[in-house]
């Protein structure tokens, strides 16, 4: 049987991430920093270092598809991975009084604010925080082990983000599981079933043309663009929250909004006269304001723009909306 | 960018936020979430709930600034209250201990206002007049720390029995705090009638208010204080024939060109002193007499920060590291050529030979001289000691 350390040293760790896990273990422990290399690791910590490399095993050490990650990557994918939280994530899993403890101490706080920001509500925060807690903790028991949701925090977040995140995924689906539709604006649904006013008309009469220019012309953009254009144009996202979650300012997020609405409209027209449009007919079929063609763009983005077209051109029905605006699920 | 066939879990869409992706790992996130409106509500909904957070955390924050500020404030009042309290305990220890029953604190300061050869002040440079009540006590304890001398202990000059000081005076000392500025190992009266006027009990400096600074310092100077006190009484029982003793303590007007208190007190009941001025200008006839002493003003103009008397010299150490010795008590000296390496910082006696000074540099280093200061060589202590 091999000794803790032989085993440590098995494990491949690149040079310096010993002192990295070292220095999280023992601030957790109270121990000093110092690594004494005399000292056999013990199981709890060969436990840790096992789950840090299979954990960063899984996402390749941040490499590249089919390239191996040198050391230097190795060292600074586990440099950025949040190793105090990881340690104390798997020792509330595996359910350490005094783990707990800290957990409580650092994130109770977190629970329970993000709780209320999400929710909106007191009553409904302290509830949805109350469930998720207890399912932390792992009250649920399989084949006699503890099954707790911290067992799946890989420590590339926060420990603090990944609980929001969480709480908001339980939110937003237990949402979606009462209501039974998915967040669509209420005009749209009371438009399709209206009818068409003029400018869906003309859009119509296009024959898809101008659906097809938009659909060609969106997946000419990238990701990020079209992420731009869904959150401000159809969840009525501000340039504050887009550019919060894109790392960038809010003035570079109103200028690129600006530049892509221009852009679109611009090489759908360019495109529609190639197909033999006139300028003229381009211009009448352009009076669709940039606005308007939200509604064939919240289908296209919304990964539906064949269903969006049929609907468009036939008699809408709210039920049906609602099952096409379901996108993923 | 691979393109996601499943929703991100927890754990993307928090490094996501986070921007703790690489650039194709974020790529196939923000693909997946331009097309998810469900995910896209997640991220929107959790971010929010972090800049929720955030917000209040920072409204926290200036109560923190403020208790900072609050801190630094408490530490200036403070250091202002010791200063002060420094002052005035200065200034009662001056009206409690005169040299001379004659002779006003205020004639004493002007008498001495500036470092003197001629005056012979027995070589306790932290009661130079000039010296605030820190320099004093710092000095002191370097000196107690630096040498060995019983002397050392003996910082405070005698004072007549009749001139005890008031009771309040001293209740008021203690409670301010002001051992700190009690010169180290002094008492308001002569060693002699300590015990009868104080209870060893009482003689333990009793625990000076703390102030938030200095703490550290006023620690170091209790130790050495009651290292001193003890060294001092280990010698001395007390007894009923030791009360009966004649306890005249007098305070002698040294001339112009000494400053130097003594002592009087008896042979027999008295600490034997490590060294005994065999002659001292022939004006300190037997018993033995304990050296009050007062700051040593060395020709260089700066204070002795080591000293000792060894064989009827004295030998002092200035702040530069310069050796002077005096043969004739401290009137005038000579600055010894240096034969040393480094820095000498302390003098202390060589144990196993009565006339031997080791000189100490800044690296522990140690070189003795058996001639009086004349020669010296470097030394290696001996094995058994």
């Amino acid at each position: 049987m091999l000794a803790n350390s032989e085993r440590l040293e098995q494990l491949g760790l690149p040079a310096g991430a010993l002192e990295l896990l070292a220095k999280s273990w023992c601030a957790a422990h109270g121990a000093g920093t110092e690594l004494e290399p005399d000292l056999q690791p013990t199981d709890g910590f060969l436990r840790f270092a096992a789950d840090v490399v299979a954990i960063a095993g899984r996402f390749r050490f941040g490499a590249a598809e089919h390239l191996p990650a040198t050391e230097k990557q190795k060292l600074a994918f586990l440099s950025a991975m949040k190793l105090d939280d990881l340690l104390l994530a798997r020792e509330c899993a595996e359910g350490r009084a005094e783990a707990w403890e800290r957990f409580m101490l650092l994130y109770r706080e977190t629970l329970y604010s993000a709780a209320y920001g999400i929710t909106r509500s007191e009553e409904r925060g302290r509830e949805l925080a109350d469930s998720l807690y207890a399912e932390l903790f792992g009250l649920k028991e399989k084949d006699g082990e503890r099954q707790s949701p911290l067992r799946y925090y890989h420590g590339r977040g926060s420990l603090a983000g990944w609980l929001r995140s969480v709480m908001a995924q339980r939110y937003v689906d237990g949402y979606r599981a009462t209501k039974r539709e998915v967040a669509i604006e209420e005009g749209e649904e009371f438009a399709d079933a209206r009818g068409f006013d003029a400018s869906e008309e003309r859009a119509s009469a296009g024959g898809g043309q101008l659906e097809h220019a938009i659909e060609a012309e969106m997946a000419a953009l990238d990701a990020e663009q079209r992420f731009l254009l869904a959150s401000y144009f159809i969840d009525g996202r501000t340039l504050k929250q887009v550019a919060g979650l894109l790392g960038v300012h809010e003035s570079t997020v109103s200028r690129q909004v600006t530049k892509l609405a221009e852009q679109l409209k611009r090489r759908v027209g360019k495109r529609l006269q190639k197909e033999g449009l006139s300028q003229r007919q381009v211009e009448e079929m352009m009076e669709v304001d940039v606005r308007d063609l939200e509604i064939p763009l919240k289908k296209i983005l919304q990964g539906e723009p064949r269903a969006a077209y049929r609907e468009q051109g036939g008699s809408a029905q709210a039920g049906e909306i609602a099952k096409g605006g379901g996108a993923d699920d | 960018m691979t393109k996601l066939t499943e929703h991100p879990d927890a754990n993307l869409l928090a490094a996501f936020m986070e921007h703790a992706l690489s650039g194709a790992e974020r790529m196939s996130v923000l693909g997946h979430l331009a097309d998810c409106a469900r995910c896209r509500e997640i991220v929107f909904l959790a971010q929010e709930a972090a800049g929720k957070e955030a917000a209040q955390q920072a409204a926290v924050k200036p109560v923190k600034v403020r208790a900072r500020w609050m801190s630094w404030s408490v530490a200036v009042v403070s250091a202002v209250l010791l200063a002060t309290v420094g002052v005035t305990s200065w200034q009662v220890y001056e009206r409690t201990h005169k040299p001379d029953g004659n002779v006003s604190p205020e004639t004493v300061a002007k008498v001495m206002p500036e470092p003197n050869p001629a005056m012979n002040t027995g070589g306790n440079t932290a009661n130079h007049p000039g010296n605030t009540a820190n320099e004093r006590n710092h000095t002191q304890a370097n000196q107690v720390l630096n040498n060995t001398s019983v002397h050392a202990g003996f910082s405070a000059p005698a004072v007549a029995v009749t001139q005890a000081p008031a009771p309040l005076a001293e209740e008021k000392e203690a409670k301010k705090g002001a051992e700190i500025n009690r010169p180290l190992g002094a008492t308001s009266a002569a060693p002699g009638t300590l015990r009868e006027d104080h209870p060893a009990s009482q003689y333990e400096p009793a625990p000076p208010a703390r102030s938030l600074i200095g703490q550290e310092q006023m620690a170091r100077q209790d130790k050495v204080q009651r290292a001193v006190t003890a060294e001092r009484y280990s010698q001395q029982p007390l007894t009923a024939s030791y009360k009966s003793e004649q306890q005249a303590v007098t305070a002698q007007a040294a001339p112009a060109e000494m400053k130097t208190a003594t002592v009087d007190v008896t042979t027999a009941t008295q600490p034997v002193l490590e060294t005994t001025p065999k002659s001292y200008n022939g004006t300190m006839a037997e018993p033995l007499r304990v050296r009050a002493y007062q700051s040593f003003a060395l020709p260089d103009g700066k204070p002795a920060v080591s000293q000792l008397e060894q064989s009827g010299k004295i030998y002092a150490l200035d702040k530069s590291g310069k050796l002077f010795v005096s043969a004739d008590g401290g009137t005038s000296w000579r600055e010894m050529n240096k034969q040393w390496k480094g820095k000498a910082v302390k003098l202390t006696r060589e144990t196993a030979a009565a006339d031997a000074v080791l000189l100490w540099n800044d690296k522990g280093k140690q070189w003795v001289s058996r001639d009086g200061g004349e020669s010296w060589q470097p030394y290696t202590a001996p094995k058994n000691q």
